[in-house]
């Protein structure tokens, strides 16, 4: 096809409207064409007007969050598919209970059982083998609550948590009880960065002048407070902590109930425990 | 983007969110499927970031491409599943964008009144065009029809609905063009 038939096409290619043989015919020309190729990207610039010349439709915010939360869930798992720098072998793939997150609908469940895996793939794959540690749960866990919407947002929101808790040396920790409500708690801790996340569902609630305390339990026994926190009415929290421990010395991470204002050492029996397996 | 550097997906998308969902919505007509060919075209252009040319056009010209191209493959599919009278699916589908197809479903007062809304806003948005140019960009743009379908459906001759096409975009470039130059 020569290059006046061609230029004729061009309208119709930005509009991605030719037929098969017409694209290969005017695709083939405007290889060698300097003049076809840029009249070409003119004529995407006229389509893309017409949409841009649209009333502006924007999604709700909320389902606006929960897009932009998945995608980065995909891409943070996607680029760990791509660049993996070893595979993880069997024994260092979770031994605990399947995760519940699969029976839930909302995309923020998703988002985050994509981030996490990655989490744990990630830990192995960027060469933390010989410090990957791995959860051990006292209890199995079923159902909880998957409706939080302040966490759903917050988490969605952040931009730098993604990083935060994507970046190379990311170990993950969780944490379960038995209980009526089957408390159960994940701990993503950047080692790199020295921080800690913790994220925990179906927390029993508070009974008056009490916190909960989060704490590092180290091989030494020495405990250290992560800080406090308290549950959202639907038993959720989240917690974010900075403190430099070596990947060869924490132990376990704990939450106990403690007096108001928190406590120096645990003062009651964890109810939540999550224990450090070396591999 | 092309590192595979989350944070610019994080980016693009905050930034080109509305617009790509503008594109969909007016496409798809229908708020969950416009929600996901948006989910499709910034995941497509977080796959495909190495094949975005800076020196072939701007970015929100790539993404309206690629956003475009997602919500036609579900139009398509519809209509594909609209004309397959074995495919049971074709009972629960949405009516396709090519408006002059979707006459089927029951009537739905909410529906009818958002889709005239959209016919309203479109042809707004190509107000500058003669009627006869507009026709064919509303079925090329909008409907998805290929250069064929067009003149089947207008009853003209191929070359006239290449002009035709060609004289719409030539049309509408020129005040992107003088907006260009005013901003260099
Ligand atoms: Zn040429």
């Amino acid at each position: 096809m020569g290059h006046d038939a061609v230029r004729e096409l061009l309208a119709l290619a930005a509009l991605d409207a030719l037929s098969p043989s017409d694209r290969k015919a005017l695709e083939a020309h405007a290889r060698s064409c300097e003049t076809c190729t840029r009249e070409l990207a003119e004529m995407r610039d006229s389509v893309a007007s017409i949409g841009a010349a649209l009333p502006a439709r924007p999604l709700a915010p909320e389902r606006g969050s929960l897009i932009r939360a998945r995608l980065m869930g995909r891409a943070v798992a996607d680029r760990a598919n791509v660049t993996p720098i070893r595979k993880p072998s069997p024994a260092t793939q979770p031994a605990s209970p399947p995760l519940p997150f699969t029976s839930s609908r909302s995309p923020y469940w998703m988002w985050l059982a994509a981030a996490t895996f990655v989490l744990a793939a990630g830990a192995v794959a960027y060469g933390a083998n010989e410090h990957a540690a791995h959860v051990q749960l006292l209890a199995a866990t079923s159902s909880y609550d998957s409706e939080n919407a302040a966490l759903k947002k917050r988490l969605s929101d952040q931009q730098a948590m993604i990083s935060e808790l994507s970046g190379p040396g990311v170990m993950v920790i969780d944490a379960n009880a038995t209980s009526a409500r089957q408390p159960y708690a994940r701990m993503f801790w950047n080692q790199p960065m020295n921080r800690w996340t913790f994220v925990a569902y179906n927390l029993p609630p508070m009974s008056p002048g009490h916190t909960y305390q989060l704490w590092l339990v180290m091989k030494d026994k020495k405990k250290v407070s992560a800080g406090m926190f308290e549950p959202t009415p639907t038993g959720s929290a989240m917690l974010q902590a900075t403190y430099a421990v070596s990947s060869d010395s924490l132990a376990a991470i704990a939450v106990t109930t403690e007096p108001m204002g928190g406590s120096a050492q645990p003062t009651t029996t964890p109810f939540l425990i999550g224990a450090m397996k070396a591999e | 983007m092309a590192t595979g550097d989350e944070a610019a997906l994080g980016a693009l998308y905050d930034r080109y969110t509305t617009s790509i969902h503008t594109i969909a919505y007016y496409l798809l007509g229908q708020a969950d499927e416009a929600e996901d060919a948006v989910e499709e075209t910034f995941w497509q252009a977080w796959r495909e970031a190495s094949r975005y040319d800076a020196s072939r056009g701007a970015v929100s010209t790539w993404l309206s491409t690629i956003a475009r191209s997602r919500a036609l493959d579900r139009q398509r599919a519809w209509r594909r599943r609209a004309e397959d009278p074995l495919d049971t699916t074709a009972q629960t589908s949405p009516d396709a964008g090519d408006r002059a197809d979707a006459m089927a479903a029951a009537p739905d007062p909410q529906r009818d009144a958002e889709s005239a809304e959209r016919a309203r806003d479109i042809a707004v948005a190509l107000a500058r065009l003669p009627a006869e140019q507009r026709e064919v960009i509303e079925l090329a743009y909008f409907a998805g029809l290929s250069q064929s379908e067009i003149a089947a459906r207008t009853s003209l001759p191929l070359g006239t609905v290449k002009t035709r096409a060609r004289l719409a975009l030539e049309k509408l470039r020129a005040p992107l063009a003088q907006h260009r130059q005013l901003s260099r």
